[in-house]
């Protein structure tokens, strides 16, 4: 799980970009490959270092876990990158293998983009940032020439990754914690799609990570809800307040949108005296903040019922639930 | 001192001086770090003799040589407060080799010492024995001079360097009273300014002064970069009764949370001294700690307090460096 202080303590120390556009049947592409990795100053790091902040410490960023069953090869490239000390020298061939396997996925609706790899550490543990953005079609990036080796020019990191409007981020942090293959504290965020849409999209970034959420959508949604009406119950004496929250926990759940984050649901629904407590609350009941919550319209589908039937238990939970409350 | 040693005291310094330099350095690094550890808002500079000043003070002190000179490199750290000077010479061999501190209260004690003036504390350094550099810069040959004092202090002794008040001529008896009781007026200034400094600290009707010194007390140990005391005073005003507890007890929150986060609280220091771009205005101020401890503690509540005073794109810079995203 990422926190705070981990990206606190993110340093990026080397970062390359690649063009990598949508292969398109009968159509000649191919991505274009930096050869040596980009020059940064002290201002462009703290500056892609704020974005990815923004990114991956947001609501909707979500803990990740590599999949065991997964066809990618990026785990594996980056269990053995981060093995040991740092080797300068094997950033540039690493970083070209994830473009080449993003070439190879990216077909049928998903976008061409710009692809960036950044070798880290958080608190001197190795870390690989993973990074793209969407650009739009027909838009040239600008190469160059350095020692005889091609590299793109600093304009796209100020054009595409530092400019505030760009949105169409796909980020995701690596950071080893022990030696074992396993042993990594990681994160991600589509800020073009969540990822509890259904579509092939929405799942586009992490099956390229090789990765799944770390927790499922449907235990962390239970346990957001058995947490909030406890906490309602317990924590709320006034009887108003107590039924506008019990109301508000359920009128989100039956929505009509398809994922929540609890935090923003503390911002826009739980009285100002108690959104500390109640995250407190959910952190000692060990409910996920972030957006990795479905709601019961999104639960149905998963669980291939009609859309305005929620699984079974849930469903008798929120009607239990409701009878006591 | 012959003009044939001055001659070759003049070619010996104009070699060694770059050495002695890159020794000073060190002294001084090792010093700054020690301040920091004690959490003491300190100017600490570091000079090599230049040569006029070297020949000129062999002229004067006949019983020295080029070899015997001891203070070819000084370095000078001047503070707020005398307890603070009494922190740091007392922390000094932790630092480096370092002599017993001349203390010129002890001199100024001595009757028959013809100066009159004011209190400066001063110590013979050199490298530790087991120092990595020990070798390059032997102890024998390499020893700066520390001085210690208050911006009181400091006060007479640049006035005093230009007069002759450190002197060892007889000064008439009426001038020397009238030197005496200026030095008194310093010294009466400086203890009050301590004791100002302490009642100021302990004054619960004055809560934000005494949040304020417990936040300065933990933030120069992080940076030696001075705040803006009223934007301070301003900040702290608006967000500690956040924490609806004493004055007391809010100060006593910051020791215990630089013990548990100060690798990642310098970690971001550093960076955000690297850049000047994009870093908020209210990072370089010691009641930063206060903000990343509500940060961790109660966000939501000090957003809201916050956007009723400052400007909130501030605090989400704030947050950013320290890895929380309001987004």
């Amino acid at each position: 799980m990422i926190k705070p202080d981990d990206l606190a303590t993110l340093h990026i120390h080397r970062l390359i970009f690649h063009d990598v556009p949508k292969r398109m049947r009968g159509l000649e592409a191919a991505p274009v490959l930096s050869e040596i990795e980009a020059t940064l100053d002290a201002d462009r790091i703290a500056h892609l270092k704020r974005r990815l902040v923004r990114v991956l410490g947001s609501k909707s960023g979500y803990d990740i876990q590599f999949r065991p069953e997964s066809q990618s090869p990026v785990p594996e490239l980056i269990r053995d990158y981060t093995k040991g000390k740092q080797r300068p020298d094997e950033f540039v061939p690493l970083s070209q293998k994830f473009a080449q396997f993003l070439f190879e996925q990216q077909t049928g609706s998903s976008s061409s983009g710009v692809l960036s790899i950044m070798d880290t550490t958080v608190t001197g543990k190795r870390g690989i940032v993973v990074l793209k953005l969407e650009r739009e079609e027909g838009a040239q990036l600008e190469l160059s020439t350095k020692k005889g080796k091609r590299t793109f020019e600093m304009s796209v990191l100020d054009n595409l990754v530092l400019t505030e409007g760009t949105r169409l981020f796909k980020a995701a942090l690596f950071v080893r914690t022990g030696p074992g293959g396993d042993d990594f504290s990681s994160g991600a965020c589509d800020s073009q799609r969540p990822f509890g849409s259904t579509d092939e999209l929405a799942q586009f970034w992490l099956r390229f990570l090789g990765c799944k959420l770390i927790e499922e959508p449907r235990v962390a949604t239970k346990k957001f809800f058995e947490a909030a009406l406890l906490y309602v119950n317990d924590a709320i004496t006034d009887p108003v307040e107590k039924t506008k929250v019990y109301d508000h926990v359920m009128s989100e759940m039956s929505s009509e949108k398809k994922t929540f984050a609890p935090r923003t649901f503390i911002e826009e629904y739980v009285p100002k005296a108690h959104r500390e407590s109640f995250e407190s609350f959910l952190k000692e009941q060990q409910v996920s903040l972030k957006q990795s919550h479905w709601t019961l319209r999104r639960l149905s589908v998963d669980s291939g019922g009609a859309h305005t039937t929620p699984p079974r238990e849930l469903k008798f939970a929120f009607r239990r639930k409701k009878q006591t409350s | 001192m012959s003009r044939s040693d001055l001659e070759q005291a003049r070619v010996s310094w104009l070699a060694d001086e770059a050495s002695f330099r890159e020794f000073g350095q060190l002294v001084k690094s090792g010093l700054e770090a020690e301040i920091k550890r004690l959490g003491i808002k300190a100017e600490v500079s570091m000079r090599t003799k230049d040569i006029d000043s070297l020949i000129k003070k062999l002229i004067l002190k006949p019983e020295h040589t080029y070899e015997s000179l001891g203070d070819k490199v000084g370095i000078r750290a001047v503070v707020r407060y005398q307890r603070e000077v009494d922190e740091i010479v007392a922390s000094m061999p932790s630092v480096c080799g370092c002599s017993e501190p001349d203390d010129t209260r002890q001199r100024l004690a001595d009757e028959k010492d013809e100066r009159v003036g004011y209190i400066s504390i001063h110590l013979d350094t050199w490298l530790k024995d087991d120092h990595s550099l020990l070798a390059q810069f032997p102890k024998t040959k390499y020893r700066a001079e520390v001085q210690v004092r208050t911006l009181a202090q400091h006060l007479w002794s640049e006035i005093s360097h230009d007069t002759s008040y450190k002197s060892r001529t007889k000064i008439r008896k009426d001038l020397k009273r009238r030197i005496h009781l200026l030095a008194g007026l310093i010294e009466v200034a400086d203890n009050e300014f301590s004791r100002i400094d302490d009642d100021m600290s302990k004054m619960p009707d004055m809560a934000e002064f005494m949040i304020l010194k417990a936040l300065e007390r933990q933030y120069y140990k992080l940076s030696a970069r001075p705040g803006n005391t009223d934007l301070s005073l301003e900040v702290i005003r608006h967000l500690w009764q956040l924490y609806e507890q004493s004055p007391e007890q809010v100060s006593m929150r910051f020791g215990v949370l630089l013990d548990e986060k100060q690798a990642v609280l310098q970690d971001v220091f550093d960076q955000m001294t690297k850049t000047s771009k994009g870093r908020s205005a209210f990072f370089f101020q010691p009641e930063i700690l206060l903000i990343y401890d509500q940060l961790q503690s109660q966000p939501y509540k000090l957003r809201e307090h916050w956007s009723e005073r400052f400007p909130p794109e501030e605090l989400e810079m704030v947050a950013t460096a320290f890895g929380h995203s309001f987004a």
